[in-house]
């Protein structure tokens, strides 16, 4: 009896998968960004803090896991300008205006919504 | 949005002569301190977006975060605060009128000083999801 064998065309399946999933990354961290700009928008009362309206971007991930980030004044800033972060989280003077982290969790379940949809017309 | 700030407030202020309220003597403030606040303090707020919360999904997941403020020399006080903040409120059971509490589980605890005062203000943010089920007649 010889052996069965199958070729269930891995290496492509895989790099379409891959191609779909970066897509739906790039999108998803856009929406994120626009959502996070019209929230800081709305709440921003300085003109400091509406001067952060045009530091947004979006990043390729430099993690493992790959993906892409959505950033105020640009990606792993451990160094001054803080304004952004001042401005997410609060400060003993100022009080707190998070806009990132509400347009992440905005976004969550559309993320998923869209990766499945993305997915199903492979 | 209202009833969990209560039940946040009313679980804080329920022991008042040792723990967290003890050691910032009962300044814990909603949104933002007043100005000239004694240190140490503490805020609490609501990181979701306002404007997505309508109250009419049975479940809502809410992130609310405390900052702590310490203005001292010393990191110590501030380590202090840290830690009965974590004592009060990790897993903690809050009674929410209406809602049914299921979770109230730490997120990331950051750094939020200020080296520029003197003596420095030296402060943590640390996040908690809450997770709420509407409660049923």
């Amino acid at each position: 009896m010889s052996a069965f064998k199958m070729d269930w065309n891995g290496a492509k399946v895989l790099a379409a998968t891959r191609k779909i999933t970066d897509r739906v990354a790039k999108e998803v961290a856009t929406d994120v960004m626009e959502d996070a700009k019209s929230i800081l928008k709305r709440k921003a009362k300085t003109t400091t803090d509406r001067g952060l309206l045009s530091q947004f971007s979006v990043e390729k991930s430099k993690y493992k896991t790959g993906g892409y980030t959505a950033h105020c004044q640009g990606p792993g800033n451990w160094h001054p300008p803080y304004h952004a972060s001042f401005v997410e989280m609060g400060t003993f003077k100022d009080e707190p205006k998070p806009f990132m982290r509400p347009a992440t969790k905005k976004n969550k379940h559309k993320a998923n919504r869209k990766l499945r949809k993305a997915l199903d017309k492979l | 949005m209202n009833s969990l700030f209560t039940a946040i407030y009313n679980h804080f202020s329920a022991t008042t002569d040792s723990g967290f309220y003890n050691d910032v003597s009962g300044r814990m403030y909603l949104g933002h301190a007043p100005q000239g606040a004694t240190f140490p303090y503490c805020v609490y707020f609501s990181v979701s977006d306002d404007n997505d919360l309508d109250f009419s999904d049975e479940h809502e997941d809410f992130l609310t975060q405390f900052n702590i403020f310490s203005q001292n020399s010393s990191a110590v006080e501030a380590g202090n605060l840290l830690k009965s903040l974590k004592a009060m409120f990790d897993d903690c059971s809050l009674t929410v009128t209406g809602w049914r509490h299921l979770s109230f589980k730490r997120g990331g605890v950051y750094p939020n000083n200020d080296f520029s005062q003197d003596p420095p203000i030296i402060g943590y943010s640390v996040e908690y999801d809450v997770l709420l089920e509407k409660e049923r007649s």
